[in-house]
């Protein structure tokens, strides 16, 4: 009977060290380099790719006076300092003037904050939900919404007690229900709070029923307060006060 | 005698004082006029920036090195102000050659600024109709920090290269996690210097909560202005 050879019995010289192979697993044989002079070249290249890399990157330093402007590098200012004093107090006045003098409102519409400011002081700092992104379509090939809340400058336009929801179109195809032809059926009480702020567009910010979901996106794209927050709010806005949204 | 030697030292006295408060009080712009009218003019153009900035409609973050503070704002009013523990300037080094430019910084609106990672939005569909009623509860989405995590670094890459990286405070730099961490940072800057824009970088350090607040937050394409002024100062 012949003598039956398995692999491993095969006269393939495997170096010291390595991983034998076995039926059915995937083995890695490291194989290190015989030659000396190859050794020595495969630590050299070692060393200065480390050195390479090690010198390759972004370097800090801390910004410093003179990191900057062409101006700082040009050539000497004209006018007098007196002159220049009273042009830089004049647009720093120019400046100032843009923040608003009385209340203002600021809104952190991905991190569900609503702050009550006047100047620079913070007045309330509440939480709020504002827009869930949701995107709402009406069938196939129907109409779409998005639920978002927009950013940018806003006013209080309106001031409402005892708002009475006006149900969009939209609220009815959520809920799947048709869409009313007479306009009483599209009131609703109550949900929106004792008090809402109208900031146009269809925007609002009001109350909710649901204050265990404030801080989520959970709105329509209107800013929903608690209760307290909102009477605070109402009380010391008026018509016209800024509303910034981010 | 005594009254005589009082008379005679009196005034020279008095003379000495007035000399003493006047060199004492002298206004601190003796300095030299070159100086204080380059300052000056740094300041000018600074305000007008701002002010081109607060006239338009777009959003655009102030980072203040000597009040050490990064501000949002729009139309000139600060929405939100946060303080920041350093600001560096970086420059991309490959193989010890430094590239980038310290010039230009400060003078000019960083604009278009594009957020990296990029704060993927995952919105919900729904379609309603006969055949997919509505459902009668819509999941309640995660909190924001849910939603967005934000990494302990992130980019604004503005144009012309320039980019604004904000770094969250971390005490747990000294772990082995944070030596992981530290390696995986470097690897990024590496890159960074190799295949990137290989523009000057501004580096800025804040709390850990409120550089994940900005992350979430910044709008987009928002621009950059940096003030006059050493951080530290």
């Amino acid at each position: 009977m012949p003598e039956t050879r398995t692999p491993r019995d095969a006269d393939v010289p495997f170096p010291a060290g390595a991983l034998e192979r076995r039926p059915g697993r995937v083995a890695i044989v490291a194989v290190a380099p015989r030659s000396r002079v190859a050794r020595i070249a495969i630590a050299i290249v070692a060393i200065v790719a480390a050195v390479v890399l090690w010198g390759t990157g972004y370097v800090y330093r801390p910004l410093g006076p003179d990191d900057g402007g062409a101006v700082a590098s040009a050539a000497p200012a004209p006018g007098s300092p007196a002159r220049l004093r009273s042009e830089r107090d004049k647009l720093a006045a120019t400046l100032r003037r843009k923040t608003p003098s009385g209340h203002y409102i600021v809104v952190d519409q991905t991190n569900n904050r609503l702050y009550l400011k006047r100047g620079e002081e913070t007045v309330l700092s509440a939480v709020c939900s504002a827009g869930s992104g949701m995107v709402l379509h009406e069938g196939e090939g129907g109409r779409s919404w998005i639920f978002d809340t927009p950013r940018g400058a806003f006013k209080v336009r309106n001031k409402i007690e005892n708002p009475v929801w006006r149900k969009p179109d939209w609220a009815f195809v959520e809920a799947n229900e048709p869409i009313p032809a007479d306009p009483s059926e599209r009131l609703e009480y109550g949900s929106l709070g004792e008090y809402a702020l109208y900031l146009g567009d269809g925007y609002l910010i009001h109350g909710t029923l649901y204050e265990r979901l404030l801080g989520r996106s959970v709105t329509h794209g209107c800013i929903r307060l608690g209760r307290d927050d909102l009477r605070q709010v109402y009380r010391e806005v008026r018509i016209g006060t800024p509303v910034f949204i981010f | 005698m005594t009254l005589a030697i009082r008379r005679s030292v009196t005034p020279a006295a008095g003379t000495l004082a007035v000399l003493l408060v006047v060199a004492t009080h002298a206004p601190a712009s003796a300095e030299d006029p070159a100086s204080e009218a380059a300052d000056l003019a740094r300041s000018i153009a600074s305000l007008r920036g701002q002010i081109e900035l607060a006239s338009g409609d777009a959003f655009y973050l102030l980072l203040d090195p000597a009040g050490a503070t990064l501000e949002l704002v729009l139309h000139g009013v600060v929405l939100e102000s946060y303080p920041v523990s350093s600001i560096e300037v970086g420059r991309p080094r490959v193989v010890y050659v430094e590239g980038g430019a310290a010039d230009g910084l400060r003078d000019r609106i960083w604009t278009h600024g594009e957020m990296h990672p990029v704060r993927e939005q995952d919105r919900l569909e729904i379609r309603v109709d006969e055949d997919n009623p509505a459902p009668e509860e819509i999941p309640v989405p995660p909190t924001p920090e849910e939603r967005y995590p934000a990494p302990d670094r992130w980019l604004v890459r503005y144009a012309e290269g320039l980019s604004l990286q904000v770094v969250a405070a971390d005490p747990a730099e000294s772990s082995s996690f944070g030596l992981w961490s530290a390696l995986t940072h470097r690897a990024g800057d590496l890159a960074a210097a190799l295949f990137g824009d290989r523009g000057t970088r501004v580096r800025v350090e804040l709390a850990r909560e409120d550089a994940g607040t900005l992350y979430r937050s910044l709008p987009p394409a928002s621009s950059l202005l940096i003030l006059p002024g050493e951080s530290g100062s």
